[in-house]
């Protein structure tokens, strides 16, 4: 791949820049002025009162949530090689798969039953 | 498809650890709580069934498999018993002892046998990508089991430190595999051995290899996390780890090392391993001796023992990079087998005494300062024969399984420094080595004596409730001992198959 | 061009490092890893490695720099709680070694380029479509079929070994 066919890409980030740009530009020129209150500083400018800092410290069940789905995103990272050349790869790599597969449904059979997608 | 099928076949002892590692992760979730004391039985009758596979495939030949990604050969199926060896023991060792800390799970089970399974594959890939997974494999099983006992905050900084410092190290590893796939453009560790002339790319990346693999041996100056994980980690996964992590990172050092940088290669690493095992020697068998604790000390003297193993490496080094002096290649066998064989006598020795720490000295913890040992001998009089019988073995002393391997490591670099004077070579680094150590090995009398002093001549220090071991931990107690006695008394027919075991790297 | 794409990335991505490793506040040091984390799959990209380059967005940029938040934020440190700094001595022996490192290696690099006569060996898919998904994929379904396989298995251990650290009812 060479850097021609990265020139689509690159008019692509270009735009998406230009964009947003843009946009921050246009709603402050013709926007209403802007006063500086201490509403504006709010989380929720017109909504509740906060209760306490967002800065607390977070359950463990988090971050046991996001390594579960760490875990099988990398499954899925090894299926779309897969997918781009299933048919050339025939019988043979349907039974690869179907191996990498079970094992992993396996682990989230274990890991169902074992209750760690419930919020105890 | 047919013959993927046939081409796992002989993969098939891995492929029944894994399948035991899922049943048991399976059967962990589906049982009820009170059968939980069956599972560790699923882990032993896996064991078994994997060690008939393994035997299956001994003494015949080198099998390649999968493309070049896996060899089995005599050398790989010789660590891959050792481990499995351990692995049976850890179970045995367990049955009791997890219950009444808390970890009687499937996952327990499960991750013991993850573990074995990669070390197993570790002890027989020919593949610098497959030797990689496997290592990882073995790594983050041997990490959470670390943190197994979770209520015990000694247990979960045992188990990040681990992490941490293992992470790290595998970071080396991994980019020493990239520099030598950019040297020579392949991943096959047979391969890279045809790579001609010097090439620093390659010498950077045996560099950065051999910080990860000193890293797993917990040779030193890589060594600062063995004192802590062995120390929190409860006593049945600290003798896995001691025993099987070693045994699987030397597999894959030595396999590495030996036929990917073969000959003449050598004069670039074995200086290296020289001042490893100097250090790894000096350091562990000095700082243990002001160790309170049991399992520190014996933390230290893993330490020092992989210095005495790091011995043969560098006499086989030595012995590669002088290969017109007649003789010198018929020495390399024995020199290797010396070292398998020091493993298994480790193996017994250090699974033993972590089996004797593994009773309960108060309530739940563990047997560890030398005030818990002090009047063993009356409380428990065949236990305590059987930990000195592990530590007078650990310390060298005759007619134990130890003293025999280091009577063969220390007996190799001797051997090399004769063929080298009788050859005109002047240099004395074998004999230095193989003196240096024979020193630190009498320091280390002293702490193993110690140990078996507070057990024989103090009186206990009070009445403390201990609990009664399981039949497992008697067992394993009894075969351990019985095994070092007769690997000291009838060295020769397992250093016969040890030297087997070495041929498949060095004739 | 192609050589200032690569200077340009080469320069923000190193520094993205340098700034990940010096930041005291943990979620400035998450920001300039997802710097780097993009910088490199930029990098993969004009290596011709496409599917790198996506998977590096997608799991490094995606997945691991998640973990990371959620593990900041289940610390949740507050600046009084990060300790005392690291005094000059280990400050300066790190980067001393960090740059021993750096000079060994480029000169690792340099010196084999010479010794091979400005060639490095021929990679086995030298083809224009090396690093696209079809090629790993004929890499991972022929050649490394069995760690392809391990990986699930080393995902099950790693899933295990999750779940029986940090739930709280087993």
């Amino acid at each position: 791949m060479g850097a021609e066919q990265l020139f689509p890409t690159l008019v692509l980030v270009g735009l998406v820049v230009a964009t947003a740009t843009a946009l921050i530009v246009i709603s402050s020129l013709f926007g209403p002025a802007r006063r500086k209150s201490r509403e504006k500083f709010d989380t929720y400018e017109c909504g509740v009162q906060l209760l306490d800092s967002a800065r607390r410290r977070f359950s463990v069940k988090f971050y046991l949530t996001a390594l579960i789905f760490l875990l099988f995103d990398i499954e899925a990272v090894f299926l779309i090689p897969w997918a781009v050349i299933y048919r050339k790869l025939g019988v043979l790599g349907l039974f690869e798969t179907f191996f990498f597969i079970a094992v992993l449904g396996i682990g989230l059979l274990y890991i169902y039953r074992r209750g760690a997608l419930e919020w105890d | 498809m047919e013959h993927l099928i046939a081409e796992m076949k002989p993969l098939s002892p891995v492929l029944i650890v894994f399948t035991g590692a899922l049943a048991a992760l399976l059967a962990g979730v589906f049982s009820k709580k009170e059968n939980s004391y069956a599972l560790p039985y699923i882990g032993i009758t896996t064991v078994a069934f994997a060690f008939v596979a393994l035997l299956n495939y001994w003494g015949r030949g080198m099998i390649w498999l999968l493309q070049g990604a896996i060899r089995i050969d005599s050398f790989g199926l010789y660590i891959s018993a050792i481990i499995l060896i351990a692995c049976l023991i850890t179970f045995l060792a367990s049955i009791g002892y997890a219950k009444r800390l808390g970890f009687e799970h499937g996952e327990y089970i499960s991750l013991l046998l993850f573990a074995s399974g990669g070390m197993m594959l570790l002890a027989m890939s020919a593949d610098l990508v497959t030797l990689f997974l496997s290592l990882e494999i073995m790594s983050i099983s041997i990490y959470a089991l670390a943190g197994m006992a979770r209520h015990r905050q000694k247990c979960n900084e045992a188990a990040l430190k681990y992490f941490i410092l293992g992470a790290f190290s595998t970071a080396f590893l991994l980019f020493g595999i990239a520099l030598i796939y950019g040297a020579t453009a392949s991943t096959k560790i047979h391969a890279i051995a045809q790579v001609q002339g010097l090439k620093p790319l390659l010498v950077a990346g045996l560099g950065m290899l051999i910080v990860g693999f000193g890293f797993k041996v917990g040779a030193a100056p890589f060594h600062v996390w063995v004192p802590d994980a062995y120390e929190g980690a409860p006593a049945t996964v600290t003798g896995f780890m001691a025993v099987a992590v070693k045994a699987a990172g030397f597999a894959a050092l030595l396999r590495v090392i030996l036929i990917a940088f073969p000959g003449t290669w050598a004069e670039y690493w074995w200086p290296v391993f020289w001042a490893v095992a100097l250090l790894t020697m000096f350091l562990g068998n000095i700082i243990a001796v002001f160790q309170k604790n049991v399992k520190r000390m014996l933390a230290y003297s893993g330490i020092a023992h992989t210095g005495y193993i790091l011995i043969g490496l560098v006499s086989l080094g030595i012995a590669g990079s002088e290969p017109y002096i007649p003789g010198m290649k018929a020495l390399m066998n024995p020199i290797a087998g010396g070292m398998l064989f020091y493993l298994l006598a480790y193996t017994f020795m250090t699974l033993g005494a972590f089996a004797v720490i593994s009773l309960a000295a108060r309530d739940e913890d563990d047997l560890e300062t030398l005030d818990d040992f002090s009047g063993l001998s009356q409380r428990k009089p065949v236990v305590a024969l059987a930990m000195a019988v592990f530590l007078i073995s650990m310390a060298g002393v005759p007619p134990f399984g130890g003293f025999i391997a280091k009577f063969y490591v220390f007996k190799g670099a001797i051997d090399v420094q004769g063929m080298l004077l009788a050859s005109g070579v002047k240099e004395y680094h074998a004999l230095a080595l193989a003196i240096l150590g024979i020193i630190t090995s009498m320091f280390s009398v002293y702490y193993y004596l110690r140990v078996v002093w507070f057990m024989y001549f103090r009186e206990p220090l009070e009445d403390r409730p201990s609990v009664a071991p399981s039949w497992g931990l008697h067992f394993v107690i009894f075969a351990s001992s019985v095994a070092i006695v007769v690997l000291g008394i009838l060295p020769s027919g397992f250093f016969s198959v040890a030297s087997r075991g070495a041929e498949a790297l060095v004739r | 061009m192609s050589d200032v794409m690569f200077v340009a990335l080469a320069v923000v991505s190193t520094a993205s490092a340098l700034l990940l490793v010096t930041r005291r506040n943990p979620l400035y040091a998450a920001l300039c890893m997802m710097v780097l984390f993009g910088t490199t799959a930029l990098l993969f990209l004009k290596l011709s490695a496409p599917f790198l380059a996506a998977m590096q967005v997608l799991v490094y940029g995606g997945a691991v720099l998640m973990l990371f938040l959620f593990t900041i934020m289940l610390l949740n440190l507050h600046p009084e709680e990060l300790g005392s700094e690291k005094g000059l001595t280990f400050k300066l022996s790190a980067g001393i070694l960090s740059a021993v490192l750096a000079i060994f290696l480029i000169y690792a690099v340099k010196f084999s380029r010479d010794m091979t006569g400005g060639s490095f060996p021929e990679l086995p898919a030298g083809s224009a479509a090396f690093g696209s998904a079809e090629s790993v994929g004929e890499g991972i379904f022929d050649a490394f079929v069995l760690p392809f396989e391990l990986v699930s298995v080393l995902i099950v251990a790693a899933v295990a070994g999750a779940i029986v650290l940090t739930k709280k009812k087993l």
